[in-house]
């Protein structure tokens, strides 16, 4: 490209930009060869990203340091109390933990994959109010990975979508392109959820007018795609509508994770693999 | 005329580089949730001010790079924002003769009708790569784009004097 600060000759510019960009759009919708200039990019950007959060900063700052004696002495003792309840019920999960394996031993069923958590801040950036995804500061640097499950201490958040070197791009649950398997916590009936675009929502669709699902049921993460680890909350069904004519019934629910309130999430990644899965890894190298 | 030219086209990239930095930082700013779908599209704005002042310099080409460093940023599919802010440039390029004589207030018309036309480009473009769906959110922020553009318009004005663009 010639000096783009010469005269310009207008259509000229326009026409060949039109070229430019319909490729552009077509080999990054449907290959990963630009994946690479994007990575070396928004390495050299990230100082724009790093600015933008001075004033969130800022203004934590001086929250932290205003705050008042008798305040942080409350959050302190609740703190102090929280922590002690869930070491207490760690306890009580270690010993739970310890029967559950024996007993799959017993019924020479695989051992429950245990993932590893990785904490990670969110970055204090608005990444883009058209989709709901957020950034965090950790990329391949890290070890994160396209699609790790990602969570905070309530819920499911979402799920990683892009890695870059410093930072990655999670999707939330609630992304109007986003679904989601799941199942209802009380009769294990499986479904998924959809995310509508709007931070409060999730749609369950295609169930049946005799579906067993009521106001109030919890839906926890169904393990189903290999992606995410089972038994994670997800949300609360808020309502359901059953419409005489319609093939199915109309269900929306809540999610359970704080969206748009949280500053950490965690990431969880696979961590100890099964016997079984060892075996074959040791198979395949041996072809190999 | 030469002699001039050389030295105002280092301070037209200074001033460019400015502006486009600040509005970058402006887009990626965190935000009250009152204020988040009225939030001005700021490089768009700046892109359109630059096109009108110095159309002969400031065109498709300059839209193009300012658009491809923003999908960078914001992690989206490559094209549809560069193509979308040269759309914007070469409108505004093409009736810059028109736009200056214009008082403030008729220019702000006119750039909410450029700058609604390069949203619904964008948007559609980005529905046909991405999947994105267009929402009656996506349209508030013209209103706040239409309404700080005079001021804008006014500090962008300031910059280009400090800088000394002709």
């Amino acid at each position: 490209m010639a000096n783009p600060f010469r005269k310009n000759s207008g259509w000229t510019q326009y026409v060949s930009v039109f070229i430019v960009s319909v490729a552009m759009m077509l080999i990054d919708s449907r290959t990963t060869w630009l994946d690479g200039p994007r990575n070396i990019l928004s390495v050299v950007l990230s100082p724009i990203q790093g600015l933008a959060s001075v004033p969130a900063t800022i203004g934590r700052y001086f929250t932290s340091t205003l705050t008042a004696e008798p305040d942080l002495q409350i959050a302190y003792d609740n703190l102090r109390n929280e922590y002690f309840k869930l070491k207490s019920e760690s306890l009580l999960l270690r010993t739970l933990e310890e029967e559950n394996q024996d007993l799959r031993a017993l019924l020479a069923a695989s051992d429950r994959l245990k993932e590893k958590i990785t904490l990670a801040e969110l970055m204090d950036v608005n990444l883009d109010r058209d989709n709901h995804r957020v950034s965090v500061g950790r990329g391949i640097r890290d070890g994160v990975y396209v699609g790790q499950a990602v969570i905070d201490d309530q819920g499911v958040i979402g799920q990683v979508t892009e890695v870059m070197p410093l930072s990655s791009i999670i999707v939330l649950i609630t992304d109007p392109g986003h679904a989601f398997p799941v199942q209802v916590e009380r009769n294990g009936l499986r479904t998924v959820v959809h995310g509508t675009g709007s931070v409060s929502l999730l749609r369950v669709p295609f169930l049946n007018q005799n579906s067993d699902i009521l106001v109030g049921d919890v839906l926890i993460s169904s393990g189903m795609g290999g992606r995410f680890p089972n038994g994670y909350p997800v949300a609360v069904v808020t309502d359901v509508k059953v419409i005489e004519d319609e093939a199915f019934i109309r269900v929306t629910a809540e999610p359970i994770a704080k969206l748009d309130r949280s500053n950490h999430v965690l990431l969880l990644s696979r961590q100890a693999q099964t016997q079984g899965e060892k075996r074959l890894e040791q198979l395949i190298s041996e072809d190999d | 005329m030469s002699s001039r030219s050389r030295p105002s086209s280092w301070s037209l990239f200074l001033g460019v580089f400015i502006s486009v930095f600040v509005a970058l930082v402006l887009t990626v700013v965190q935000l009250p949730g009152w204020l988040f779908y009225y939030w001005p599209d700021w490089i768009a704005i700046v892109v359109a001010y630059w096109a009108l002042v110095a159309p002969k310099r400031i065109g498709p080409y300059v839209g193009f790079i300012i658009g491809t460093l923003l999908e960078v940023l914001f992690v989206r599919k490559f094209g549809v924002m560069g193509f979308g802010l040269a759309t914007l440039a070469f409108i505004v390029n093409s009736t810059s003769q028109q736009l200056r004589v214009l008082s403030i207030w008729q220019q702000m018309i006119s750039m909410g009708v450029f700058i609604g036309f390069f949203k619904l480009l964008t948007g559609w473009l980005s529905g046909m790569v991405a999947g994105f769906t267009i929402t009656a959110e996506y349209w508030y922020s013209l209103l706040g784009t239409v309404i700080i553009w005079p001021f804008a318009f006014i500090l962008l004005e300031e910059l280009r004097r400090a800088v000394r663009i002709r």
